[in-house]
Order: structure tokens, then C-alpha cells, then sequence
């Protein structure tokens, strides 16, 4: 066979197709969405962290930042309003809760092999999302701990 | 896609990230199926064309302008996948395992692997192409796949390998005689 030959062969030949093969949402999902659980997680943790830096300015550098008395006083009066005592927990503590899940479940990887009857734990090592989970955190305890003591305090006075 | 299109298209993408699933939608088929004719391997075309387009997802707001189609980017990258695959042997996408969650996650999307592997055994001739040329250097089988395998012209390969088009000439020549003797033909 010449060369011309053999080019008309390969021009001429049978390709397997893939029409039956859909775009798998999955993967475009996946895709779609491989940044954005670390970017909603420091939206998350934006009020926390403001506020807990606000405090150690004025507590420890007598410093006071200008927005931070008004952040107080609506903290406050959102306390006293009827039905809006739930918004602090939640602005202090539940978005950082909410953000240590989104990051967990973005790292971790569960798998249970039915052979071995064993449950195998796999994280990846994506910085930016282990950073905003320890961040998350960190928050979480320290408001949790900062509330814990209180309700001691209260309760022995 | 018209290149206009495709021009205002990127615009939205560069905007909204989320307008990426057009462009995701519209390309998956040719893509895959280059990774497909390619490897011939169901899961390492799928896991190629998810890398190819997890890297376009990330590189896509640095993608300059130039006239060339974005169907020509995207097959440049899904070559340089399948290229990495035949230097290697062992394909690993870098990329795709940060985002996909083992396993699990393609027990959803294997449906068509058996419709394909019928494909395959159906297209005999093309299959044995497909072996011989695997055995040739990859700058001779990526010009020989676009060229035979996805119909494209001198042109357009030279669009996608960034080369000029005198040097694609030249290597589907001597590619093709190469290929031509581990034929026997």
C-alpha cells in the first residue's frame, strides 16, 4: 500500500463516537464550585473575627476601633429585642460552625470498604481550607469558652 | 460556537465564574472524545477531560484573546494530558483529586462505559490505528489524532500545538510513514 493509500485508509476509517456519553453534572459541578466552600468560609468567619480583634484592641491596647462601640450596642439591643436574641449566637458562633462543616466536608474524604469492615478517613491538604477551619475553630471556642465562663461567673454571684 | 460567541462568552465567564458551565456543557463531548480516541479507555478519557477542564476553569481569567477558538485551548490542554499519560504510563491528574471525592463520586457518571467499549470493539480497524500509533512519539501521534482521528485541518492542529503550520505538515508526513510500517502496510 503507498503512502497516499494509507492516508485515504485513515481518512476514510470508522471512528468510535461518544454521543451517548451526556455531560456528567457531577464533574461540573465539582468544578464549578472547587473554590468557593474556603471563599464562603471566610465570609463566615469576617464578623467573628472583626469582633474578636476589636476586643483585644481595646481590652489589651486601650485602643478603640470606631465601628466596634456601635457593634456593642446593636449586639445589645438586638439582645433585649423580642425574638432577635438568637442573631448574636448565631453571627458569633453559628457561622463559624457552619463554616468548620463546609471545610471539613471540602478536606475530608469517608469511604467504608464492606470487605475489611473498616471506615477510611482521607484529607486532603488544601491550605486554605485547613486555615479557615482552624480559624473557625478557634472562634468557636473562644466564644463557647467566653460564654461557658459567664454563666459560671452569673451563677456564683 | 461561532468565535464571536465564543469571545462574549469568555467576557461573561471573566464576570461570572458560573457561566462556565456553558462552555463546560458545550465542549465535554468533543473533548472526551478526543481523550477517548486517544487512550481509548473509558475512565482515563473521563478523568482527562475533567482535568482539562478543571485547569481551563482555573487558568480561564489569564486566557488571552487572540482570535484562536477556545475549543483549540481546551484540546491544547486535554494533549497535554494525554501527552503527560504517555510519559508517564500512570495517569494522576494534579488537579481534579483536590476537588473529586474517590470512588464514590463516579458511581454516579459511569453510565455509557458499556455503550463505549461496544464502540470500540465495533471499530476494529481503528483500534489497531489506534495501538500502533501509541507506540510512536507523542508529537507524531498528537498531529495524527487531530488530524485522522478528529478531522482537524493543518490550520486548526497548528492552532492547537501552538506550531507552525510548515512543522505540522512535516510531522504528519513522517508520522504517517512511521505509522504505515508498524501497520505492515
Amino acid at each position: 500500500m503507498s503512502v497516499e493509500d494509507f492516508e485515504k485508509k485513515l481518512e476514510n476509517m470508522g471512528k468510535p463516537e461518544v454521543k451517548s456519553v451526556p455531560p456528567p453534572m457531577e464533574i461540573k459541578l465539582a468544578i464549578v464550585n472547587s473554590q468557593r466552600s474556603a471563599a464562603l468560609g471566610i465570609w463566615f468567619i469576617v464578623v467573628p473575627c472583626y469582633f474578636l480583634f476589636c476586643v483585644f484592641m481595646k481590652y489589651y491596647f486601650h485602643f478603640n476601633l470606631g465601628l466596634f462601640d456601635t457593634f456593642i450596642e446593636l449586639m445589645a439591643s438586638l439582645d433585649k429585642t423580642p425574638g432577635m436574641k438568637f442573631i448574636s449566637p448565631i453571627l458569633l458562633v453559628g457561622l463559624p460552625l457552619a463554616g468548620i462543616v463546609l471545610n471539613v466536608l471540602a478536606i475530608c474524604h469517608f469511604s467504608f470498604d464492606s470487605t475489611d469492615k473498616t471506615l477510611k478517613i482521607s484529607i486532603k491538604l488544601r491550605w486554605l481550607n485547613i486555615a479557615i477551619l482552624i480559624l473557625s475553630l478557634a472562634l468557636v471556642g473562644i466564644f463557647m469558652g467566653y460564654a461557658f465562663v459567664e454563666n459560671i461567673h452569673h451563677q456564683n454571684l | 460556537m461561532l468565535l464571536e460567541e465564543e469571545k462574549e462568552l469568555l467576557e461573561k465567564i471573566r464576570a461570572d465564574k458560573n457561566q462556565f458551565g456553558i462552555l463546560f456543557d458545550h465542549y465535554y463531548q468533543p473533548i472526551f472524545g478526543y481523550a477517548f480516541r486517544r487512550v481509548a479507555d473509558y475512565d482515563l478519557a473521563r478523568d482527562i477531560s475533567a482535568e482539562t477542564f478543571l485547569k481551563a476553569f482555573l487558568k480561564i481569567k489569564t486566557f488571552e484573546w487572540k482570535g484562536i477558538p477556545l475549543s483549540s485551548w481546551l484540546y491544547r490542554i486535554a494533549t497535554n494530558e494525554v501527552n503527560q499519560y504517555f510519559r508517564k504510563q500512570k495517569y494522576r491528574p494534579e488537579k481534579l483529586g483536590s476537588i473529586v471525592k474517590g470512588e464514590s463520586y463516579f458511581f454516579f457518571i459511569d453510565n455509557g462505559r458499556e455503550e463505549l467499549e461496544e464502540e470500540l470493539i465495533k471499530h476494529g480497524e481503528f483500534l489497531e490505528i489506534q495501538l500502533n500509533l501509541k507506540k510512536l512519539d507523542t508529537k507524531y501521534q498528537e498531529v495524527i489524532a487531530l488530524r485522522y482521528f478528529e478531522g482537524r485541518d493543518n490550520k486548526q492542529i497548528a492552532d492547537i500545538l501552538e506550531k507552525p503550520e510548515g512543522t505540522i505538515k512535516s510531522l504528519l508526513s513522517r508520522g504517517i510513514e512511521k505509522l504505515k510500517i508498524l501497520c505492515n502496510q
